[in-house]
């Protein structure tokens, strides 16, 4: 019965879980062993694995796959820097209005994404935007960021930096903070210099912290769709539809929900995928955190 | 570490669990409902011929007598929130108390209306008893909904005054699947030339053009540098190239002007790449990337930015839905406050452009399908038509646009009616939505130059036929 106590406490959460998470997940598994489109109900058949034969070798999903892969790698690597460094900077200073600073800091992050791709399409409009007509003050003609395909691409990386930096900025601060001043007294006494005590002290006591900033990061760049899907809703061409983007077409606008099931097998398992080799790569973690 | 392996089997057997009752409930097998079956259940034009004229439909009218003296019948009817419930409820109290019906109004956003009101005709659920349609959706809905040509034989139940001859047969037609009419038109829109008249005066052209020739050269004389800082700051004409259902729905319209057409005439493969679709796809390229008379971020623009830029005097002329004529004269939003005129959108074969109308449908399953006819009846009569048309809606009525007393401060009326008279209608199938989607990107891939109008075409033309072919 002692041995019971902990499964019967937890099973709460579990059952919840089974169903919220685990049905979810295994239906997607099975609707996407059909041919299904919704609203044609007399045409459903099973394919098997059809679905994901027909999948990788369509362009479309290629490309969004290569999107997805340039847009969060580039968009997670960018902005844990700029908000590692952001902390680092902000780790020791004491200055006056230190808090609504960093609260003002942490604005983009709050926004709803929607919201942020609205300002940024205003922003960004060559012809009524702000950016442009700054450009032009100064004798610049501005592109038209969201209209070539390289630009938008990097104007939808650049809009999801500006968002997500200030969380990687919160999130490694507070790991910061919470470092033991001694270790780095001692550091000073030995003669370490700033770069020493960042590279052999800081960061090997950050790393847990590191690791969860950048796979909550990597998720939630992966699960992007609002705010690209208002800055360009893909385009041009289909130049910024990432994998999300195009599952969101195929479910809830082509109807085929067959298609939009394998897809989200396939962004499952991506993510999946993902987290373990992070969680490989980094031995130890799983008693650090 | 055994704690751990023990607990991720119990997961797995909660898991299955699952699995298990979620595939014996719900699992859709092919054997359910054979393809013949299914092609039974569809409406064919024979058996809409084959109602007697006088007789009812078969509607639930015996308890709905007996009880119509006491209790109000209950309908259910989807209506987007805004501009169109707006039109909607000034009258309902109207009609509620004329027919002893009371009315629900399901409010539902645009981007929620097709899945949500799709869902509960597969299912079944009898929830509504009008459902508003978008003629985009007319393939996809189409097999749930109820043919109203009985009805409208029905000499018990029409209105002797209802003159269904004076709607539209353009908008009538958008309401039409597989030869029957599963949708009467409620507010309708056609595509029409929105040109700056005292634009065209300052560059000293006498408007509208009357081709897309005549366009072209015109637009050429209106685009200006006007603070003379080497950019272009008023531009000829404005497109909407945004990939998707903005530049498909658009450039469909110029393709129909020069001739060609989506798909052929059984909807079966598509029809765009003729000799008349690279021509019409080339010329629309060209006002972007060789001729320079429409701004290059139109490759981003739908229909929003295009009325903002007519509205800020950037751009000079367009083709846009006839309803946003409404937001030109709005001194709140626009600067050009009387200046805009309307025509038919340029010709170069013919002006048919594409027409799209709300339509308000009964699913087979409603509750209440007389009620729901009534409903449809009283917001489609003449009298409540013109009503409304003074509220701010897009008639489907010749005698709305006839309209002595609208006429004189409708300057739209005259194009709108032709637009809509001679408009050419979406082809009401269940890919519809795919299909314009891979039309919309190929022109935006020639607009941004990744491909040639000629490639474009012929890479859709290949997605198409295998979308279709399926």
């Amino acid at each position: 019965m002692k041995k019971l106590t902990p499964y019967l406490l937890l099973s709460p959460s579990l059952i919840i879980m089974a169903i919220f998470v685990g049905y979810p997940v295994i239906d997607a598994l099975r609707i996407s062993m059909y041919r299904y489109t919704f609203g044609r109900e007399s045409a459903i058949r099973w394919v098997g694995l059809s679905n994901y034969i027909k999948l990788f070798g369509e362009e479309r999903f290629l490309n969004s796959i290569q999107n997805t892969l340039i847009f969060s790698g580039t968009s997670v690597l960018v902005s844990f820097l700029f908000g590692f460094s952001l902390a680092l900077f902000f780790w020791k200073l004491t200055m006056r209005h230190e808090n609504i600073i960093r609260s003002l800091l942490l604005l983009p992050t709050v926004l709803t994404p929607v919201v942020v791709g609205l300002i940024w399409k205003w922003l960004l409009d060559p012809m009524f935007g702000l950016i442009n007509y700054l450009l032009s003050v100064i004798g610049i003609s501005g592109p038209v960021w969201l209209g070539e395909p390289k630009l938008a691409m990097f104007s939808v990386i650049f809009v999801d930096v500006w968002q997500y930096t200030p969380f990687i900025f919160l999130v490694i601060l507070a790991g910061l903070k919470s470092l033991p001043i001694e270790l780095y007294d001692a550091a000073k006494v030995d003669g370490a210099n700033w770069w020493q005590s960042l590279v052999h002290l800081t960061i090997p006591l950050l790393k847990p912290v590191i690791i969860i900033v950048i796979l909550l990061r990597t998720y939630m760049s992966l699960r992007s769709f609002d705010n690209i899907y208002v800055l360009t809703r893909g385009g041009p061409g289909i130049a910024t539809e990432v994998l999300n983007m195009y599952t969101y077409r195929v479910g809830f606008e082509f109807l085929r929900m067959g298609d939009a099931a394998t897809l989200s097998v396939i962004v499952f398992f991506i993510t999946l995928g993902l987290s373990f080799v992070m969680l490989k790569a980094t031995p130890g973690i799983e008693d650090e955190v | 570490m055994k704690a751990k392996s023990v607990s991720i089997c119990l997961l797995f057997v909660l898991i299955m669990g699952f699995v298990l009752t979620a595939c014996t409930t719900t699992s859709p097998t092919s054997d359910e409902q054979t393809p013949t079956e299914a092609l039974q259940e569809k409406p064919t034009e024979e058996m809409t011929n084959a109602v007697p004229e006088t007789e009812a439909p078969e509607v639930t009218e015996a308890p709905q007598t007996t009880e119509a003296s006491t209790e109000p019948i209950k309908i259910s009817v989807t209506m987007l929130p805004g501009v169109l419930e707006e039109l909607v409820t000034p009258f309902l109290d109207d009609f509620e108390t004329q027919n002893n019906i009371d009315v629900e109004l399901s409010l539902l956003p645009f981007a929620e209306l097709r899945s949500k009101v799709l869902t509960e005709l597969v299912t079944g659920s009898a929830r509504y008893d009008v459902v508003l349609v978008s003629e985009a959706w007319m393939g996809e809905f189409g097999d749930y909904l109820e043919v109203l040509d009985p009805y409208l034989q029905n000499t018990e139940l029409i209105d002797p005054d209802y003159d269904f001859a004076d709607i539209i047969p353009g908008s009538l037609a958008g309401g039409s699947y597989q030869g029957t009419q599963v949708g009467i038109p409620w507010r309708d829109a056609a595509r029409m030339l929105f040109w700056n008249k005292k634009m065209f005066d300052d560059a000293g052209i006498s408007g509208p053009p009357k081709t897309w020739q005549e366009a072209l050269e015109m637009s050429r004389a209106l685009t200006k540098d006007t603070d003379g800082d080497g950019k272009t700051d008023i531009w000829g004409i404005g497109i909407q190239g945004e990939a998707g259902w903005a530049a498909s729905i658009e450039f469909q319209s110029v393709l129909l002007s020069w001739g060609g057409r989506l798909l052929d005439e059984n909807n079966l493969k598509a029809a765009f790449n003729s000799p008349q679709g690279v021509e019409a796809l080339k010329y629309y390229t060209d006002l972007v990337r060789t001729n320079k008379v429409a701004p290059p971020e139109v490759v981003t623009w739908n229909w929003d930015p295009l009325i903002t830029g007519l509205q800020q005097g950037k751009i000079a002329m367009s083709c846009l839905y006839s309803p946003y004529a409404a937001l030109m004269d709005d001194p709140e939003k626009s600067q050009v406050v009387g200046q805009i005129e309307y025509s038919l959108c340029p010709e170069q074969e013919t002006t048919q452009t594409i027409g799209a109308a709300w339509q308000y449908s009964i699913p087979k399953d409603a509750p209440n399908k007389e009620a729901a006819f009534k409903f449809i009846q009283y917001f489609t009569s003449k009298d409540i038509q013109l009503e409304q048309t003074k509220l701010g809606n897009s008639p489907v009525r010749f005698s709305v646009y006839d309209n002595e007393e609208l006429a004189t401060d409708r300057r739209d009326f005259e194009a709108a009616k032709e637009a809509l008279n001679t408009s050419a209608r979406l082809p009401a199938i269940p890919e519809l939505t795919e299909v314009m989607d891979i039309f919309g990107r190929a022109v935006n891939f020639a607009l941004i130059g990744e491909k040639t109008p000629q490639q474009a075409l012929e890479d859709a033309e290949e997605e198409v036929n295998s979308l279709l072919g399926d």
